[in-house]
């Protein structure tokens, strides 16, 4: 079944998006602010990928998409990005090495670390081991707006390599809003980049996109899950307000001294 | 000889039983022979047998290749036979090939290292010596006599010995088909005959050699194996079988080749620059035809050209008209002292002419392979048949043969790949893998080692430039995943129907499965059979399956360190129970690993839930195995992953730091044998290493005398 999981994502990839419902023009320049605004804290990361035996053992370098979050260098990714997908597959999460953070159209790029992670919301976080004093331009988290089912969103991503990544907009509709496993906006179309921030009409953050998959507990042997196999690999849009407290979270845990993998427990209480 | 006829004659009888003896029934007499033919052959296979089993041996070889951008260790078996009182074993090359260790085992089970002391691939022969000394009897060592391979006739009895798929010595019973098997390509007239045969892996093997094919069972493991008559003498090395035949080469060859190896450690041959096909089809009468010649090489110096049909050597008359006449000739040429004159008369056209052809030494097709380890790069020696077939200008720098996935080389841009020459590093030229090897090395032992080395390169002609990393990024300790809230128990989703049975139909939500020892939910008073029905007050609604990732969800969305009260159905009553909650225990995906590229063996920390699923208590303390990569020595110990690591030698590995620090001073200490104690499956084994250390630069040295290992 994971198999097919696979096989539906290879699909949803290749599939054009569906044509969106008859809508009103945004205003003139709305593309362009977005673009102006937010692009310049999108980001590139290249990272070599240690894949399990039963995965095709092997490193192989990829990229993923990212947003920097905060000027001093914190890059907010989608999970999946990172072997995340082969994990969702029912396969071990692959060891990732030799992150690097290219800035804009940048080839080099400058050395990360991926510093932690939320399997549960697809969120990975990643900092620069030195960076510019100067600071990044970055994405506000705070600068948030909610939205609801009908309302326009509009995608701010960058293509790949090829086309120097220039930075597009990808317009949709908030066409469903789930409560479990959580609440998570539905786009009406496939939104196909993860990790890409999204907004509103009024040009606030809305969400990041992100994969849902049903975690092992979730699971259920005679179905495939509590999820359509496509419901669980198009984008979804886990909103900012989740996105800015997971944020705070993953700062003061990668700040945290090291646990113990099998600690005793405290006395109770 | 007659005897032996009228036995296998009678064997043959016996197998296919005439209708007619069926129907009447066998005379006495007829019984009679039959019982003492059947004694007789036993006989002499058993004598034949007793002459050869004591010097047969099995051997176990640990090769090492280098491809891929990688090394790449692997273990085989082959057979040979002790035939010198020295302890000089004759094998194929195809078993010794690549090979890094040697371990002899003997008749009596004993087992004694062997040195290699030559191998010849194109006669696929190989020598091996084991030191009589190492035996508990060095002056009983048994040795089989070498018969004489000219005086075998087709359809004379042999028998094959040796250790078919590394299974103890066996003998199987055959004759012989055909003494003058060459392997020409029957169906492609227009190849050269015998050049077509055996090329595996860019060399070329058994062009001098005229095969015993026979039927005598040989199986993989049987390769080096002897070919015995029932003299018991050997006539043959078996070297390739399947499909019921069997191919080996004459003892006679074989002799020859281990007297040249014996004494210069290869065998010198000449070589002239040219290749043969037989008249037969051609429009030639007599002769052999030339029909290609390397450029620059003797049969070109001497002026000889393709389609000269060569008609004479040094005045004796030449006459080539079928395949098997082939390696002959061949040997003639090869047989020739290097550097000596050959006159060659031929034939061109409608005129005669004669050539003083000097020979050069035959040189391997195949040369040095070696790893540049930190640039995740094979490099490969070019000799002149690799220079040949790839079409290459000269033989100066080094084949890339491989470049590992990930590794510096293959993140360069342009990544470095299969089939590239390299031409010079950091603007010195590398002329050969040797200097290749000592460029990389001088400059990698740099004490301001370079962030990037600049790599020259040749690709289908065209020169290039590219900049490798000097050394592969570390790997990294997983990413730290979010904490979240946690109660310490497995459940399972109890919907309406099942809270029905269970007699509290408005009671769902979850029933505990397991309260895992040691946590606060243990110390909590949960028990196994509990329905959790509410967490602080709010209802689990559970309708089904789909839902049973509700209740963890749910725990997860509180906060660590506070107390949750837990509405509990329990033997038919409500109660409440508040439990402390926890962080989430470290999962396998974030304990830390480590990597140890001699052992080529990756480990993890133990975490709560390998405990839990193995049901090892506090005391059980280990790292475990994530990956031993096959062919790395770890995998050659037997480890393998899952396992338990607890003590490797003296020295308990309680926890990862532990390991880290013996593994660090074990590559300082560098003993020839590591001995690990694992658990798999809860039983203890015991697992063997032996690895092969790499020569410790003097910075290494200098670090150990200041910290010198435990």
């Amino acid at each position: 079944m994971k198999h097919i999981a696979l096989a539906a994502l290879l699909a949803c990839t290749l599939a054009p998006a569906p044509a969106l419902p008859a809508r009103v023009e945004p205003p003139a320049g709305a593309y362009a602010r977005l673009i102006r605004t937010h692009a310049p804290a999108l980001v590139t990361l290249k990272f070599v990928l240690e894949a399990p035996a039963e995965f095709g053992a092997g490193e192989q370098e990829m990229e993923a998409s990212g947003v920097m979050v905060e000027k001093d260098g914190l890059v907010l990714a989608a999970n999946s990005q990172f072997g995340g997908m082969i994990a969702m597959m029912g396969g071990p999460t692959p060891a990732i090495k030799n992150i690097r953070v290219l800035i804009g159209d940048d080839t080099k790029g400058v050395e990360a670390t991926l510093t932690a992670r939320d399997r549960e919301l697809d969120l990975a976080w990643i900092r620069i081991a030195t960076p510019d004093e100067a600071g990044y331009a970055h994405l506000d988290l705070e600068a948030s707006a909610d939205a609801g089912v009908g309302d326009r969103i509009h995608m701010v991503s960058r293509m790949g390599k090829f086309f120097d990544r220039a930075p597009l907009v990808t317009e949709a509709a908030v066409g469903g809003v789930t409560a479990k496993p959580r609440r998570l906006l539905v786009p009406n179309g496939f939104l196909l980049q993860f990790g890409m921030p999204v907004f509103g009409e009024s040009g606030r953050l809305v969400g990041i996109t992100v994969i849902q998959s049903p975690s092992e507990e979730d699971q259920d042997d005679s179905s495939s899950g509590m999820m359509g196999e496509t419901d669980s690999l198009r984008g979804l849009i886990l909103p900012a307000s989740e996105v800015l407290a997971a944020t705070a979270r993953a700062k003061e845990t990668a700040a945290a001294p090291t646990p113990t993998p099998t600690p005793t427990p405290p006395p109770a209480p | 000889m007659k005897s032996t006829w009228r036995a296998l004659l009678s064997a043959t009888v016996l197998l296919f039983p005439a209708p007619a003896l069926a129907q009447e029934g066998p005379g006495a007499a007829v019984l009679a022979r039959a019982e003492d033919l059947r004694e007789e052959i036993r006989a002499m296979v058993q004598s034949a047998k007793a002459r050869v089993f004591p010097a047969l041996v099995n051997i176990h070889v640990i090769s090492v290749e280098y491809w891929g951008g990688k090394e790449n260790k692997s273990e085989s078996v082959g057979s040979g036979t002790i035939v010198t009182p020295d302890g000089h074993i004759l094998t194929n090359a195809h078993v010794t090939n690549r090979g890094k260790r040697f371990r002899v085992r003997m008749a009596d089970q004993a087992e004694v290292h062997a040195d290699l002391v030559g191998e010849d691939v194109l006669t696929d022969l190989a020598v091996l010596k084991i030191d009589p000394a190492d035996l508990a009897d060095p002056s009983s060592l048994p040795v089989a006599a070498v018969g004489d391979s000219s005086i075998v006739r087709v359809g004379d009895t042999v028998l094959a010995m040796g250790s078919p798929f590394a299974l103890s010595r066996s003998v199987t019973l055959g004759i012989v088909s055909n003494t003058e098997r060459v392997f020409a390509s029957a169906f492609s007239g227009d190849r050269d005959a015998v050049d077509a045969m055996q090329e595996e892996r860019g060399e070329r093997s058994g062009l001098f050699t005229r095969w015993i094919q026979h039927d005598a069972l040989i199986l993989p493991g049987n390769s080096g194996g002897p070919l015995v008559n029932l003299k018991g003498e050997v006539v043959g090395v078996n070297t390739l079988g399947g499909n019921g035949m069997g191919f080996a080469s004459p003892s006679n060859l074989a002799r020859e080749v281990m007297a040249a190896l014996i004494e210069h450690g290869s065998v010198p041959r000449s070589w002239i620059g040219a290749t043969f096909k037989p008249i037969e089809r051609t429009t030639a009468e007599r002769g052999v035809l030339l029909t290609s010649i390397v450029a620059g090489g003797p049969a070109d110096r001497a002026g000889l050209k393709p389609g000269d049909v060569v008609t004479a050597l040094d005045g004796e008359a030449v006459n080539v008209r079928f395949a098997e006449q082939i390696p002959a000739l061949l040997k003639r040429f090869a047989d020739t002292p290097i550097g000596g004159a050959v006159r060659v008369a031929y034939v061109r056209g409608e005129g005669e002419g004669e050539a003083r052809l000097v020979t050069e030494a035959l040189l391997k097709d195949r040369g040095q392979r070696t790893l540049l380890r930190a640039w995740g790069v094979s490099i490969e020696e070019i000799t002149d048949k690799l220079a040949r077939d790839r079409r290459l200008d000269s033989k100066e720098g080094a084949l890339v043969s491989g470049v590992r996935a990930g590794s510096p080389a293959a993140l360069a841009e342009p990544a470095l790949t299969w089939g590239d020459v390299i031409r010079s590093i950091d603007g010195t030229p590398v002329a050969s893998i040797d200097a290749l090897v000592e460029a990389y090395r001088s400059g990698m032992a740099r004490a301001d080692l370079p962030e990037y080395f600049l790599i020259e390169f040749d690709r289908q002609g065209k020169n290039q430039l590219t900049l490798v990393k000097s050394r592969p990024d570390k790997p990294q300790d997983p990413p730290r995943e979010l904490p979240k809230a946690w109660i310490g128990v497995a459940t399972q989703p109890v919907g309406p129907d099942l809270a029905r049975q269970l007699g509290h139909e408005q009671a769902t939500g979850f029933r505990v499965t397991r309260v895992y020892p040691g946590t606060l939910a243990a110390s909590s008073g949960l028990s196994v059979g509990d329905v959790i029905t509410a967490i602080d007050g709010e209802a689990l609604k559970v309708r089904g399956m789909q839902d049973a990732g509700i209740f963890n969800r749910r725990v997860r969305g509180l906060k660590i360190d506070q107390t949750a009260r837990l509405d509990v159905w329990r033997a038919g009553g409500a109660l409440e129970i508040p439990v402390a909650l926890e962080r989430t225990r470290i999962g396998t995906e974030e304990a830390r690993r480590d990597t140890n590229r001699d052992f080529e063996l990756a480990v993890r920390e133990l975490t709560f839930f390998d405990r839990d699923d193995n049901r090892w208590d506090d005391s059980v303390r280990g790292v475990i195995v994530l990956s031993a990569e096959s062919g790395g020595w770890a995998s050659l110990a037997g480890l393998s992953p899952g396992d338990l690591i607890q003590r490797i030698g003296d020295r308990q590995t309680p926890d990862l730091e532990t390991y880290r620090a013996v593994m660090d001073d074990l590559t300082r200490a560098q003993p020839r044998l590591v001995e690990f104690v694992v658990v798999r499956n809860n039983r203890t084994f015991f697992n063997y290493a032996e690895p092969e250390w790499k020569p410790r630069t003097e910075a290494e040295e200098k670090a150990d005398e200041a910290h010198p290992p435990k």
